[in-house]
């Protein structure tokens, strides 16, 4: 079993001792009695530290299992990392205008949809190209939205 | 009256019905699938919209939220599985109505009295926002900051079984909002130099992120059990009702419609609590209190109905003083406030043609809802059973097409996918959505406000407590962060004596 609790806590808990150091560097102010451009990120910082320390007060209470250690070895999971991981190259390659739009999007939609679970090659070619064709043509000429 | 009248004047175009009905259409698409919520149809029609002149763009985005709503008692009839969780309620009833054979019958009375209870809160909109939005423009930065204060509160609300949880989620949306020029001194904070985050993060592809791609990627890990959809066949009913077996049900739907309409107004609330409460209501003082659970006609009217009439309320508040009634309406917020506008108070002063124009559209959607929900009868078993492979592709597509096409920037395509991936991360554990839809919309409100107010006053935080408004809405704000946790408290007790 795996402690999401206890692990989530302690990130929450060094993003806020993070976002305070981050924010001592921001004037503290320019009249006397109103607060400065640090007063916000600060107040989040310690609300975001007494949280953590509460969510794992409750954790110690409670331990609440959400993930089972098995769920890392799953099928659907190692699904998720592969659609999380193409989904990246194709944001990367659009940004860095890697390929056309059409070309990626075909490639990029024919291997997440064959990884949601549709296994008939036709159906996955088909499917792929006509969103792709459908996107491109909707937003450049119906939008008007330049996509490469 | 002139002014609502002028607003149906301006929606009398073919670009504005069009946009409606296709957002109707949409909506009932996305309401009936499980899964697929309003709010996340929502978010995903915001970058179309965009393009579209604020006419057309929020006929498109109301049509889809009131119809999600609507098709939402589809499934939730035909498969005892809500389509949206406003709907909760119509299971307990319509399922049942579906298992006696009445299958036609009951998807008649989700249209019949969803659009019934949907007008009935577009008249009580009509009546209250103005009246509200009119006191509403007495405030000034301290009672402004205020209200955001109370409506950041409502992040408990929305918290569901975990306030710290939630509280976190909402903190995380504030820590994101800090993000960019200070909006009083404009001091840059957290840019690291990226004239990107400089401009600070747009909170739409975070929302289409969170709601679209963050809900896809958990159905990749669960995936829905598959809809086993009743047959429309209605042979051992005439499929509707006649105008006795209607007025039969006045007392108990009027009543439903009020409570809804109020429940509806209160800042996190929503379409679900309201049909539970009309429900449980309505159960112990009808005639008909014995039947229901168990297939009543009547109890699915009350259902149907309060989720629909909740929409009135919660456009209300919206509307009048700028605080989400829940997250669709949050991320209305943000629709509108991209077109320029900024819902509260200074809008009824200041464009009033673009709220007559809403209110117009909230009655007009009604219309198109009963046109394609009685002609849709047959047709919407078969929606449940389109291919999830081909719908989460197209969720996939439009959200990260969308997330670029806001802005042009192939940067807020990066932001979309890590805002899914932190809402995959959130779903898997326990935290809520809500709040940070909330954060990112009121957290600039309040600090900008809080800052100004101070500034005026000289630095005498007393301002907030000798101003009676603002006093009245720390209370409020107080109250709700103390009193729904322990509300919350008392009635799980009560639900876990009751199955002991």
């Amino acid at each position: 079993m795996i402690n999401v609790d206890l692990i989530i806590s302690i990130v929450i808990f060094l993003l806020g001792i993070l976002l305070y150091y981050g924010s001592t560097t921001l004037p503290s102010g320019f009249s006397p009695g109103v607060p400065g451009p640090n007063f916000f990120p600060q107040l989040m910082a310690i609300g975001l530290v007494i949280l953590s320390i509460c969510l794992l007060l409750q954790w110690i209470k409670k331990k609440e299992i959400y993930l089972e250690k098995g769920f890392f070895n799953t099928k659907a999971f190692k699904s998720l990392l592969l659609i999380i991981l193409f989904t990246t190259i194709y944001v990367i390659a659009w940004i860095y205008e890697v390929g056309t739009f059409l070309m990626n999007s075909f490639i990029y939609f024919s291997i997440i949809i064959y990884l949601f679970g549709e296994k008939r090659i036709l159906q996955v070619l088909s499917i792929s190209a006509g969103f792709s064709l459908f996107t491109f043509y909707f937003f450049t000429r119906v939008l008007h939205i330049l996509l490469e | 009256m002139e002014t609502i009248l002028s607003g149906f004047n301006s929606i009398l175009s073919f670009q504005v019905l069009s946009s409606l009905g296709i957002g109707v259409l949409l909506g009932v698409f996305v309401g009936a699938l499980p899964g697929l919520t309003a709010c996340m149809a929502v978010a995903l029609l915001i970058p179309v919209t965009f393009w579209l002149p604020p006419s057309a763009g929020l006929a498109m985005l109301i049509g889809v939220y009131n119809s999600a709503i609507f098709a939402g008692g589809i499934s939730a009839i035909l498969i005892n599985t809500p389509g949206t969780p406003a709907s909760i309620a119509s299971t307990f009833d319509g399922y049942k109505l579906v298992k006696k054979g009445f299958v036609a019958l009951a998807v008649w009375i989700n249209t019949f009295y969803s659009v019934l209870g949907g007008i009935f809160g577009a008249i009580l909109l009509v009546i209250a926002a103005f009246p509200i939005a009119r006191f509403a423009l007495k405030f000034g930065p301290a009672e402004y900051s205020a209200l955001a204060l109370f409506g950041l509160s409502m992040m408990i609300s929305v918290s569901g079984k975990s306030v710290v949880k939630g509280l976190i989620a909402g903190f995380l949306g504030l820590a994101i909002t800090t993000i960019g020029l200070d909006p009083t001194y404009a001091v840059p904070r957290f840019s690291f130099g990226s004239p990107y985050l400089l401009a600070k993060i747009s909170f739409l592809p975070i929302m289409i992120g969170l709601f679209g791609i963050g809900e896809i990627l958990d159905q990749v890990i669960t995936p829905l059990i598959k809809a086993d959809v009743a047959e429309i066949k209605g042979k051992r009913h005439k499929g509707f009702l006649n105008l006795k077996e209607i007025w039969q049900t006045k007392i108990a739907v009027f009543y439903a419609c009020i409570v809804s309409v109020f429940i509806g107004a209160i800042p996190g609330t929503g379409g679900d609590i309201a049909g539970i409460v009309s429900w449980d209501h309505c159960r112990r003082f009808s005639k008909e209190g014995k039947e229901y659970g168990k297939g009543s006609v009547e109890a699915l009217a009350v259902t149907c109905a309060s989720n629909n009439a909740s929409l009135g309320g919660a456009m209300t508040t919206m509307l009048s003083l700028g605080i989400p009634g829940d997250a669709p309406t949050a991320i209305m917020i943000g629709a509108l406030m991209m077109y320029g506008y900024i819902p509260g108070p200074l809008l009824f002063r200041d464009h009033m043609d673009m709220v007559s124009v809403i209110v117009a559209l909230m009655f007009v959607a009604y219309l198109f809802i009963a046109i394609v929900g009685f002609l849709g009868t047959r047709v919407f078993p078969r929606l449940l059973k389109f291919p999830r492979p081909w719908i989460n592709l197209a969720v996939f597509c439009f959200s990260l097409v969308g997330a670029y096409a806001l802005n042009n920037s192939a940067l807020d395509i990066m932001v979309c996918l890590v805002a899914g991936i932190v809402g995959f991360i959130f779903r898997r554990t326990g935290f809520p959505l809500g709040p940070v839809i909330i954060a990112l919309i009121l957290g600039p409100i309040a600090e900008e406000n809080i800052i100004r107010a101070l500034l005026l006053a000289r630095g005498n935080a007393m301002v907030f407590i000798t101003r009676p408004i603002s006093l009245i809405l720390i209370i409020a704000s107080l109250l709700s962060l103390f009193f729904v946790p322990i509300l919350t408290k008392i009635m799980d007790a009560k639900e876990k004596q009751k199955i002991s």
